[in-house]
């Protein structure tokens, strides 16, 4: 289709790690499998990567690997917010502004070229942006598109939350035409749907989604743990993609570690306990209900050359770090896990959950 | 002429040694694969042997080669040096200080890449109470 003809949507939600990406992915997924010609842009990103010296919003390229859509991938990703950007943007708001939004609506032409939807992704809740006059609403604004909010699970605090970004978008004259509830306990889903249907419909708003919570989504690769920690690899590389469900501090005897470990754990433990290394290399290799994720050995303490010489006959990652076992545990514990472009069970389970839970055939509708 | 045996999988760095083992004057064979070196060794009677540790099916290989060694009573006082990347791949400091009559039964350890003026002395130093060049 011609640009101005086909389908607008926004997606924005109320903070950040709300599910934005999750129900992107899903939802340019389901429709790319109805037969619908679909685009993407993300106008303003905040994570970026370098490609071939271009700076790409990480989502973009998770969508781009996903989708395999036909936009170069700086139209779909036209503005990067760099360091220092909010300063340049202060000393000259009157240069830069125009020329950001020169740059989003030459990219969006070329996104939205020949498809029947193109999905905007935002950054962050309505109003991130404001700071160089081009929040979310003003974006949606630019682009003429319409809006689904993404937030959270639970009652009170989502429609609390939806109630002022939806303030923002309106006072930008920008329609929001529903919500997705995400990351919902399973145990209550039925009951935050029934609720949050009716809360939203007293705001003029459908619930489109409600989607349980997937813990497999949340879990890091031993990959992201190593970089989140900034750790040093022992052995294991072939394993670094093994998922971390679970996270034992070995602070124990090592028959009692043998107790706490489960399967795909990672084991936090001062690189001096050979025992409790061994105990779970032990476990690892003959329980066959049970596959250790990694091994991380802290206070930059050296195991034993014997044990060292055991843990490279296995498959188990092993990371070594300076710091001690609480700082890596609570590093670990407040670890914010994105959907990259390489793991394929997560981008899965993230499209089937948008399929099943999401009313596709109504946004489309409420699209038109 | 003293004869040594290198075994390592990494081809090109075999032959590089091996020619200046015998530029050196040491009559050398190379060796890429594990399979059947025990029985290599027993057939050959090298004086010296100089081991890779990690190989492709077997990221410590060359401690089991070297324990083999020492279990056959006919090659059992061959010397041996470990020369390995192990440390840079793993970052497992290995070293000589691990060298142990039981456990890791070589007489040196070296980490590559190594001076080859550092491993002919070495290896001069282990052959001299034996073979007379």
């Amino acid at each position: 289709m011609l640009n101005g003809i086909e389908k607008r949507l926004f997606i924005a939600a109320t903070s950040q790690n709300d599910g934005k990406t999750t129900c992107t992915l899903g939802v340019l997924d389901a429709y790319r499998n109805l037969s619908k010609s679909v685009g993407f842009i993300k106008p303003v990103g905040q994570r970026y990567v370098l490609i071939d010296g271009q700076t790409i919003d990480e989502d973009t390229v998770l969508v781009q690997q996903v989708c395999d859509l036909r936009c170069p991938l700086k139209d779909m990703s036209p503005v990067a917010i760099e360091r220092n950007f909010t300063r340049q943007f202060l000393d000259d708001p009157a240069g830069v502004t125009p020329r950001l939004r020169h740059s989003i609506e030459a990219s969006f032409a070329i996104a939205a070229q020949n498809n029947d939807l193109v999905v905007i992704e935002g950054t962050g809740h309505a109003g991130v942006g404001s700071v160089f006059d081009l929040n979310n609403a003003r974006v949606a604004q630019m682009l003429k598109a319409k809006v689904v909010i993404v937030t959270l699970g639970g009652i009170g605090r989502p429609v609390d939350e939806i109630a002022l970004n939806q303030t923002l978008f309106e006072k930008e004259n920008v329609e929001v035409i529903g919500v997705i509830a995400n990351k919902i306990q399973p145990e209550k889903l039925e009951q935050t749907r029934e609720y949050l249907t009716k809360a939203f419909a007293r705001r003029g708003l459908k619930l489109l989604g409600a989607i349980p919570y997937s813990p497999k989504l949340t879990w890091p690769t031993v990959d992201q743990v190593a970089k989140a920690i900034h750790a040093t690899v022992l052995n294991g590389r072939q394993c670094l993609s093994n998922k971390v469900a679970d996270i034992v501090v070995g602070a124990m005897t090592a028959h009692n570690a043998i107790k706490f470990i489960k399967n795909q754990a990672l084991l936090i433990v001062p690189g001096d306990r050979d025992d409790v290394v061994l105990a779970a290399a032990i476990t690892d290799l003959l329980r066959k209900d049970i596959q250790l994720s990694g091994i991380v050995l802290t206070g930059g303490m050296q195991l034993a050359a014997q044990t060292r010489e055991l843990i490279m006959r296995t498959h188990i990652p092993v990371l070594v770090v300076d710091m001690p076992t609480y700082e890596a545990t609570s590093l670990l514990h407040d670890i914010t896990v994105k959907i990259c472009e390489t793991d394929e069970e997560k981008i899965q389970l993230a499209t089937s959950l948008v399929r099943q839970y999401v009313e596709l055939d109504l946004l489309w509708t409420l699209l038109s | 002429m003293a004869r040594i045996i290198i075994v390592d999988d990494d081809v090109e760095f075999a032959e590089d040694l091996s020619k200046s083992l015998q530029q050196a004057g040491y009559d050398v064979e190379v060796k890429n694969r594990i399979e059947g070196l025990i029985e290599d060794i027993v057939l050959n009677r090298p004086d010296l042997l100089i081991l890779d540790v990690m190989f492709p099916d077997n990221p410590v290989a060359g401690f089991d080669v070297a324990r083999a060694v020492r279990l056959k009573e006919e090659i059992k006082s061959i010397p041996i040096i470990l020369l390995t990347a192990v440390n840079q791949e793993h970052s497992m400091d290995f070293s000589a200080r691990d060298i142990d009559p039981e456990w890791l039964p070589v007489q040196d350890l070296e980490e590559k890449p190594v001076a080859k003026a550092k491993l002919l002395k070495k290896i001069s130093k282990l052959l001299q109470p034996t073979v007379k060049k």
